[in-house]
């Protein structure tokens, strides 16, 4: 009777299982990789009350997971609200952020709302990592913000962007993530939208980089063990997108800070925005992609990273991507 | 399987998440909410998941899967359903109410 656990014969689910909510595009940092070019808060985000019903609406959809996102999304002012919403509804939540707001109070906050909390550290020093998020000072508050949430038992993991700028330290954030007292590190290329491929000339690493960097970062899986799960990616692009799409039922949505519900936030497919119609509807036209078949072969276009620098227009940065 | 075994009861663990699908059969989702993948059970495992609250018993479970397949061999029934079970607890998704 084993065959009818991961009976994969089945219809689409009602309702996606996991959300990754980028909740704003407002963010007080300007990271030369950032791949939705975030900064301004855009004009036509959900309102307070409009996000607030999305909330609800994930909480009746039991969702198994949200991850909150940005833009930077303390600066949402519906921040708190929306994760006390989950809480509430028992979601689990996570969310990503570069720490630069956690103070002593509001880390037990984020302690409480988040299972896991993926903190940006792109540098092993304020040098590196401030002159990648272009802020003075963004160092030093990240480990300072690592510290107070491991000081309120949260689960933190650090996140790296691997760029030209770290390249020669990433065993040594590797091991501050490990001082700073995160369970896990993970290591991703940037990806070639938004700001990333205005950048790319200087911030991409070349081939022969990447398999030394996958030598160091081994080694250090190994020096580690269970103390601290050491995950990277070189292509992003394949480790989400295409694997999400081998699956037989699709399982994660994507809602944009307008409410756009898509697969993908950087693939031109939508279901609508969630200012004008439910969850469930938006995720049935999202189904109906699946029966699509110029979507996969709009899809196979997209099959590396380095595709998306061969678009007429760069997604995020000439013009919002699906508005 | 003896009289004893045919009261045990099983409830599902506490890290696991699940919800049942509104699609035919109602077929529930699940998963661990420390990670792992996505498990989707069919209609028949549906039931047989969601009867593991820890009131039900082995008896319980099988008795409403003979009303609802009342062609059914009892005998190799009650093995699936003992297999099946086997197999949730192994992947650690109920455990046995003690």
């Amino acid at each position: 009777m084993e065959k009818i656990v991961n009976n994969l014969e089945l219809e689409p689910l009602t309702f996606p299982a996991y959300i990754n909510w980028e909740i704003t595009r407002a963010c007080n940092f300007q990271c030369i990789h950032c791949y939705n070019n975030s900064g301004k808060k855009l004009t036509n985000e959900l309102s307070h009350e409009e996000k607030l019903r999305v909330a609800k609406q994930l909480v009746d959809a039991k969702v198994f997971s949200v991850c909150l996102s940005g833009g930077e999304p303390i600066l949402c002012e519906s921040f708190w609200d929306i994760s006390r919403i989950l809480k509430d509804g028992k979601i689990q939540s996570n969310t990503i952020t570069h720490g630069y707001f956690i103070n002593e109070k509001t880390a037990s906050i984020y302690a409480t709302f988040f299972e896991n909390i993926h903190l940006s550290i792109h540098g092993a020093n304020s040098k590196t990592h401030d002159k990648i998020t272009g802020v003075a000072g963004s160092w030093k508050k990240a480990a300072n913000a690592c510290k107070l949430l491991k000081d309120n038992n949260a689960k933190i993991r650090v996140s790296t962007s691997l760029l030209s700028y770290n390249l020669k330290e990433i065993s040594d954030i590797i091991d501050l993530s490990y001082k700073v007292g995160a369970h896990g590190w993970r290591g991703s290329c940037a990806i070639w939208i938004g700001r990333a491929a205005l950048n790319y000339p200087t911030i991409n690493i070349t081939k022969k980089q990447y398999n030394d960097l996958e030598k160091e970062i081994s080694k250090k899986k190994k020096e580690y063990g269970k103390a601290l799960t050491i995950e990277y990616t070189f292509d992003p692009l394949q480790n989400s997108i295409i694997d999400e799409f081998k699956k037989k039922i699709p399982t994660l949505c994507c809602i944009s800070p307008v409410g756009i519900c898509s697969l993908f936030s950087f693939l031109p497919f939508s279901g609508g925005s969630l200012r004008d119609i439910k969850l469930e509807k938006a995720w049935e036209k999202l189904m109906q992609i699946y029966k699509n078949p110029n979507f996969f072969e709009l899809l196979n276009s997209f099959k590396k990273n380095e595709n998306f620098l061969k678009m007429k227009k760069i997604p995020y940065l000439e013009g919002e991507y699906f508005e | 399987m003896n009289i004893l075994s045919n009261e045990i009861r099983y409830k599902i663990c506490e890290n696991i998440i699940w919800r049942k699908e509104k699609s035919k059969d109602n077929p529930i989702i699940l998963r661990n909410k420390t990670g792992g993948p996505l498990l989707l059970l069919n209609g028949t495992a549906s039931i047989i998941f969601e009867m593991c609250d820890g009131k039900n018993s082995f008896n319980d479970i099988k008795n409403t899967l003979i009303k609802l397949f009342d062609n059914a061999e009892q005998t190799l029934l009650e093995k699936d359903i003992k297999d099946f079970l086997k197999v949730l607890e192994d992947k650690k998704l109920i455990k046995k109410v003690i």
